[in-house]
């Protein structure tokens, strides 16, 4: 990607057609277009269930209902032809079945019999093999429609369509087009009524010679074997189309009901062919080559990729059910551990307990002119000991002017060229004259008794750093209302699960504690990554530090507002939180707390933060094609589920932090807004970091600008403090 | 207030860590160019699937080539082959024998794949309709040689159907209609190939004595 530049480009109407956008938008559509692919061929897009009921047959040629049972309607014609005497033509609807099918042509092959298959184009769409073997084998395909509709109910162009269809997945199966054709839902000759009669004569001008039934074995109802072949013998040694089913149900009776019927009537004189061999006509295939041919392999390749991608797509939205499920799981579980021990009586943070040793608090700011008078009025009313460091980064709104002339006690303010926040933290670290630092935003406001909860688990000398309790204080708006539940909720919530499992990712810019030793021994803060509170805390973890999480050390600060401010924070944060998980990733192989870190937190941490999420849009991809297309009843029940699975979450970490519940009545929108945005974030991160884009908020680094490392700040510096 | 400017730290520089660039960048733009010519056959890819479908699905014709078979009215080649033609003809011998079970009313063939991912159990079940079969069969005249009247004298009693059949799947509900039987609404002019109109509702009256010779 080439590298943005600074400059502020025009205000467009829509943002420019970059492949970063569009490679998505096309892998989204072409999935939709596969998944209704899929379902189209598995009958539950455009699948018509409705049967019509008899009708009068008046309009039916006498000729017709008393004639035989292969209809001959082409050319305007209305006649039928029969089955000559002591042959009969076997056939078999709705295949092919993946199960049932090849244990038919086991036992035909067995009997040396041949029959007619009328194949379903969604059947045959998705077995084309069984169907090329039927050809090879010697029986005889005829079509019967692509999706089973009752073709009286439909339009010519719907009839037209089905008869295409099923011509176009036979010849991407097996090579070739019949001419033969049987209705679905017909039965023989003179059950023809006026309502299907018509239907006849338009395949007929087709072309179709139209094949109905003069025995039905009523297979289909497993009535028994000795039944079924009761049913399909036909009487006194005449000709005979024998309806059986390969397809649809339990086809063992058939299946045992052939192996005794075939030789049984073959010794009667019968002979089994299909139905061209028996009419001594030549074949009813047609070979195709050329365009159609390769047309019909598109098909069935199109079919196949579709049935076996949506199967990878359905073991992913398995998956990331479970994931979702088990981090619930896991949260309300560890945190309900974390507040029974945090909250006991007589909880000792350690052995150094209760800590009053003054503590410096840094504040970078870079352009908070407007937040800045409160940031540090409501330090001043800390009620623990601190020392307060502005660290004014080359801001052009005056912020350190205004801190200078509030003019007051313990406040210093410290001015730099605009290095970036790692390099004003580091500065701050320099300046600072105390053993625990806290760390703020230049926006966030402090309540009196922050400070001190914050230092308190120090009490434990094996803690390095400790997160406070970020809160969303603009609330009100819908936007606000979002974030608001998510800092509890996600943040939060998560934070309590993470300090039990001691791999706390990330301590909030806005309220974090540490101990100077050990930003010393990790070297400070570092600009690698967009995400220095999460590369530094990784860091303090490999290095054998812990890290905890003091709950009642609440910060309040103002979260973005617009979508536009809310997407470049959230792409920040999700690109910076890769980067700091790439960067530390040599964890993964190394001893010690460093090894542990990175074969428990580090893993963790990517799978919920970096790769679910990348699993998520399968959700709304699914949600989508049931409410459109699928179950409807059973999506809307299953996405309610998950909804009320998150809202009981929500109302736990809110009562865990004494909220108010009223915010949770944006929930199910958030569900459907705030999570979409976050997935395009995601999606954007990865697109960046995989080619290596260079994001505007990351510093182009000049030699020479490093600023002093911690602890080793100039006597120079040290004497004009 | 002090002001501090940035100061050159020879030590500090080297003990930076060992990339230049923040995690991930990549400024040579090599990882850019082949990830943007990965994904643009991806794209390709995933347009050419999606274009495919909509054009075989748009495309195709619906007719069957010619298969000729031997008509009625050939020689018959073994046994017997029923004529049934126009008026004039006499030969036509009932086929659809007499006493023969298959019951009348919609076919049974069941259900088509599994139409629903609720579940296919058994395909559709025909309604009772092996109440018709006799008294249809018993109205129409067996013998040989009867002229062919477009109609029968009374329009074949419809079977009372007890009810439709319960289609299958579950996903669609079957409309439990049961059809009366009336006298056919009288005809309309055939409708011109209109898309909608189902094919039953639009088709003319079979032209009583201009069945085409075969």
């Amino acid at each position: 990607m080439p590298a943005r530049t600074n400059h502020r480009s025009p205000r467009r109407l829509m943002p420019p057609l970059r492949l970063r956008r569009l490679l998505p938008l096309v892998l989204l559509l072409a999935m939709m277009a596969m998944l209704m692919l899929r379902g189209y061929v598995h009958s539950e897009i455009l699948a018509d269930h409705r049967i019509r009921a008899e009708a009068p047959a008046d309009r039916v040629p006498r000729q017709i209902l008393d004639g035989g049972p292969v209809v001959d309607t082409r050319g305007g014609r209305a006649t039928s032809l029969d089955v000559p005497d002591h042959r009969i033509v076997l056939t078999f609807d709705d295949g092919p079945d993946p199960k049932w099918t090849p244990e038919v042509l086991d036992v035909l092959k067995k009997h040396h019999a041949h029959a007619v298959f009328f194949i379903t184009g969604t059947m045959a769409s998705r077995y084309p093999d069984l169907v090329q073997r039927m050809v090879d084998e010697g029986h005889e395909i005829g079509l019967h429609t692509f999706n089973h509709p009752d073709l009286s109910y439909q339009s010519k162009r719907r009839i037209d369509w089905e008869l295409t269809q099923n011509q176009l997945a036979l010849e991407g199966a097996a090579g070739i087009r019949t001419s033969l054709f049987r209705p679905p839902y017909s039965s023989s000759a003179d059950a023809l009524d006026n309502a299907s009669w018509p239907v006849t004569r338009y395949v007929g001008s087709r072309g179709y010679l139209t094949v109905l039934t003069t025995a039905d074995s009523e297979d289909w109802r497993r009535p028994g074997v000795r039944q079924v072949i009761r049913n399909a013998t036909p009487k006194a040694g005449r000709g005979a189309i024998v309806l059986m089913h390969d397809s649809g149900g339990d086809r063992a009776q058939t299946v045992r009901a052939l192996d005794t019927y075939l030789p049984g009537l073959r010794k009667q004189g019968y002979a089994f062919q299909n139905l061209t061999e028996a009419l001594e006509a030549p074949s009813a295939h047609t070979p195709v080559t050329g365009a159609d041919l390769w047309k019909g392999r598109a098909w069935v390749f199109l079919v196949t990729t579709a049935d076996d991608l949506t199967g990878v797509l359905v073991v992913g939205l398995a998956a990331i059910g479970v994931l979702v499920l088990a981090r619930f799981g896991l949260m309300l579980l560890l945190s309900a551990v974390h507040t029974r021990r945090t909250r006991r009586r007589g909880f000792t943070r350690g052995p150094d307990a209760p800590v009053t040793a003054p503590v410096s608090v840094l504040v970078p700011a870079y352009n908070e002119a407007k937040c800045i008078e409160n940031t540090v009025r409501s330090l001043m009313r800390s009620e623990h000991p601190i020392e307060v460091v502005v660290i004014d980064d080359g801001s052009a709104d005056g912020t350190a002017r205004i801190v200078e002339d509030l003019a007051l006690p313990g406040v210093r303010v410290v001015r730099q060229h605009n290095a970036g926040k790692p390099a004003a933290l580091n500065r701050g670290i320099a300046n600072a004259r105390h053993d625990l630092i806290v760390m703020m935003d230049g926006d966030t406001v402090f309540e009196p008794a922050t400070v001190g909860e914050l230092v308190q688990p120090f009490a434990d000398p094996a803690v390095g750093a400790v997160a406070g309790n970020a809160k969303v204080g603009n609330k009100d708006t819908l936007i606000g209302a979002w974030q608001h539940i998510e800092y509890v909720m996600g943040f939060n919530l998560d934070r309590r699960m993470y300090d039990v499992l001691r791999c706390m990712p990330t301590i909030p810019g806005a309220v974090g504690a540490f101990r100077r030793s050990a930003l010393n021994r990790v070297g400070g803060m570092s600009d690698d990554t967009l995400a220095e509170d999460t590369d530094i805390t990784m860091a303090l973890h490999r290095d054998g530090w812990k890290v905890v999480y003091a709950e009642k050390a609440r910060a309040w600060t103002e979260a973005p507002e617009s979508v536009q401010q809310l997407w470049s924070q959230r792409y920040r944060w999700c690109y910076g939180t890769m980067q700091a998980i790439w960067k530390h990733r040599r964890a993964v192989v190394e001893k010690g707390p460093s090894g542990r870190f990175g074969r428990v937190g580090l893993p963790l941490v990517s799978l919920f933060m970096v790769l679910a999420p990348l699993l998520a849009p399968l959700i709304d991809l699914f949600l989508v094609y049931g409410l459109l297309f699928g179950p409807t009843g059973r999506t809307v029940a299953a996405w309610f589920g998950v909804l009320a699975v998150q809202a009981g979450c929500a109302a736990y970490a809110f009562v865990l932090d004494r909220e108010r519940l009223t915010p949770l009545i944006s929930l199910p929108l958030q569900q459907i807004l705030y999570r979409q945005l976050m997935y395009v974030v995601l999606l954007q991160s990865w697109i960046t970091a995989l080619t290596g884009g260079r994001l505007r908020w990351q510093k182009l680094r000049r030699k020479g600008q490093v600023a002093a490392p911690p602890g080793e700040s100039t006597v120079a510096e040290r004497s004009a403090a | 207030m002090t002001v501090q400017l940035d100061t050159p730290h020879a030590a500090a520089a080297a003990r930076r860590s060992a990339s230049d660039a923040p995690v991930f960048v990549d400024e040579s733009g090599r990882r850019s160019r082949t990830f943007r010519r990965i994904g643009i056959l991806a794209g390709l890819a995933c347009g050419a699937y999606a274009v495919v479908i909509v054009a075989t699905l748009l495309s195709g014709n619906a007719g069957a080539p010619w298969l000729p078979v031997p008509g009625p009215d050939d020689d018959p080649p073994a046994g017997q082959v029923e004529a049934t033609r126009a008026p004039s003809a006499s030969a036509g011998a009932a086929s659809g024998a007499p006493g023969f079970a298959a019951p009348r009313g919609p076919g049974v063939s069941a259900s088509a794949g599994a139409p629903s991912p609720g579940g296919v159990s058994g395909g559709p079940s025909a309604s009772g309709s092996a109440a018709a079969p006799t008294g249809s069969t018993a109205a129409r005249p067996s013998a040989s040689g009867s002229p062919r009247a477009s109609t029968a004298p009374s329009a074949t009693p419809s079977a009372p159907a007890p009810g439709n059949p319960v289609g299958g799947g579950s996903a669609s509900p079957q409309p439990a209609e049961s059809t009366p039987a009336t006298s056919p609404s009288p005809e309309s002019s055939p409708s011109p190939a209109g898309g909608t109109d189902t094919v039953a509702d639009g088709a003319p009256h079979p032209a009583p004595a201009a069945a085409p010779a075969a």
